[in-house]
């Protein structure tokens, strides 16, 4: 299974999804980068708009984003679709009842088109992406981080929904979870698990890098697969896309 | 009120016992009443390596059970003034301990000794659990080899979590490393873990390196705490931990191989 990022469309007006495009490329201009986007139909205010999807996916383009299919919709959409060349997905039940952004509690940066539907009324296109509105369904607030500065042990098990900072070593066998990033300051020799409630953003950071299993989101990688030269030093663990990348800091 | 020390480890077969018989006798040589608690229901040997075995009446369920009062079931030793042995039943099992008949025990026997040393049974499981609960300092016994470090790492987290201390968040248990069965030779090979291999991992003040010495078992089998062999390496190394568990500065031994003489360097290959 591969989770792939949707656009979700509630109005579709060339000239104000250009500028929500253009405004959150603002805050992260490398938020896109050649993804591959679903487009949701099933939240269409009005359903049976005609969307011209070769002209859409145009316009996607011109932002990096690779649009591969859309999601639910109507007959002309499908026949837009096949001739634009993209595939066709069948609308997914729980997409339906949905929260939109705008209703969200709270909105992180990285998801700023929901902030900019607020400050702007008058927006006609709405957009959310699925793993975020996934994470706001579990996980509607990040706590303060959280400093650990005794010893983590073989068996000990720390959790905390935001960034977990720990100053001293974590044994082999201790499992760190977090909602946010990890930062660990002393030897790491247990499990690091950052972005437990679906933040695929989530980074960790060892100083001294011996960690048994590095995850993030779910993507986990163990010792055993991990490249020697790593071994000790310092080290960041990311996701790219949807492969965990683990590099030297 | 007594200073309560567990000697723990997480895994068996490390040297619990010994170490319990020969740092309880150091403290009561030093002139401590001390007392060493076998915590290890079901299966006593600190009787046997404090060669007091052929005298045990009443032992410490009794006691719990109020079946004998505790000056009855104290045996003093015979070897060191100052030293008294509360044994562990051996017909009954771990369940026996409750938590309120530790508390008495241990509080009636603050009330009479500078020092009580309790042996903790393997396992992190009841035993073990009752033993480290009311300590105020923990010797963790550990043999260099990974799964004693990572048993022993496993216990220290426990001390951290479920101890006395830390369920009341009073300042934590004071922690010491105490690596037992140490063969620089081999360290040397690279077979087994160097003391800084296990402080590093530990991350805990040393207390002592306690070398592989042949008279560990034959002081056993005697029923003579390993410290009474005074020309021992071993019971040298115990009798620095002593002083050092006494706030003395003491510099550590037998960390290094013995030199070896010209010819066997030339000629001797492995030793």
């Amino acid at each position: 299974m591969v989770t792939l990022m949707t656009l979700e469309l509630y109005r579709y007006d060339e000239n104000l999804l250009r500028q929500q495009f253009q405004g959150l490329l603002a805050n992260a201009p490398r938020f896109f980068e050649n993804t591959p986007v679903v487009v949701g139909l099933e939240h269409l205010h009005n359903p049976e708009d005609a969307i011209d999807l070769k002209r859409l996916a145009h316009l996607c383009a011109g932002f990096g984003i690779n649009l591969i299919a859309i999601r639910g919709g109507n007959s002309q959409h499908r026949r837009s679709a096949a001739e634009a060349g993209l595939a066709c997905l069948a609308a997914q039940p729980q997409a339906v009842t949905r929260k939109l952004p705008a209703n969200a509690p709270q909105r992180n940066k990285t998801s700023s088109i929901g902030k900019n539907a607020k400050v702007t009324p008058i927006h006609q296109n709405e957009m959310a992406f699925d793993e975020q509105a996934g994470q706001q369904a579990s996980a509607p607030s990040f706590e303060e981080p959280k400093v650990i500065s005794t010893p983590v042990r073989s068996g000990q098990q720390v959790y905390h929904n935001g960034d977990l900072i720990l100053t001293g070593p974590v044994s082999a066998g201790a499992e760190i979870l977090a909602g946010g990033n990890i930062h660990a300051y002393g030897p790491f020799r247990g499990r690091a698990l950052a972005g437990v409630n679906g933040n695929s953003k989530a980074r960790i950071f060892c100083t001294h890098f011996e960690a048994e299993l590095v995850s993030i989101h779910g993507h986990y990688k163990l010792a055993v697969s991990m490249d020697k030269s790593l071994w000790k030093k310092a080290v960041q663990v990311y996701m790219d896309q949807d492969s965990l990348i683990l590099k030297r800091l | 009120m007594a200073k309560i020390i567990v000697v723990t480890s997480g895994k068996g077969g490390v040297g619990k016992t010994t170490t319990s018989a020969a740092l309880s006798t150091g403290l009561a040589m030093q002139g401590y009443r001390t007392v060493v608690v076998d915590f290890d229901i079901g299966l006593r040997n600190l009787d046997l390596v404090l060669g007091c075995e052929r005298r045990v009446v009443y032992d410490f369920i009794n006691v719990i059970n109020g079946e004998a009062a505790l000056h009855q079931a104290l045996i003093k030793d015979k070897h060191t003034d100052n030293l008294f042995i509360l044994p562990a039943s051996q017909t009954r099992d771990k369940d026996a301990l409750t938590p309120e008949g530790v508390a008495e025990v241990l509080e009636a026997l603050s009330r009479e000794f500078d020092y009580i040393i309790c042996d903790s049974p393997a396992g992190i499981e009841r035993g073990a659990l009752m033993a480290l609960y009311h300590a105020d300092e923990a010797i963790i016994t550990t043999n260099p080899e990974v799964s004693s470090v990572r048993d022993s790492d496993r216990i220290l987290g426990i001390l951290h979590s479920k101890s006395k201390r830390a369920e009341l968040n009073l300042e934590p248990i004071r922690e010491h490393l105490l690596l037992t069965r140490y063969d620089p030779a081999r360290v040397v090979r690279g077979d087994m873990l160097s003391v800084e291999d296990v402080s590093d991992i530990l991350a805990i003040p040393l207390l002592g390196v306690i070398p592989e010495d042949p008279a560990v078992l034959k002081a056993s089998n005697q029923g003579t705490p390993v410290i009474h062999l005074a020309d021992s390496d071993a019971g040298s190394a115990y009798d620095d931990a002593v002083r050092r568990l006494l706030g003395q500065d003491c510099p550590m031994r037998f960390l290094n191989t013995p030199r070896k003489g010209l010819f066997q360097r030339l000629f001797g290959g492995q030793s």
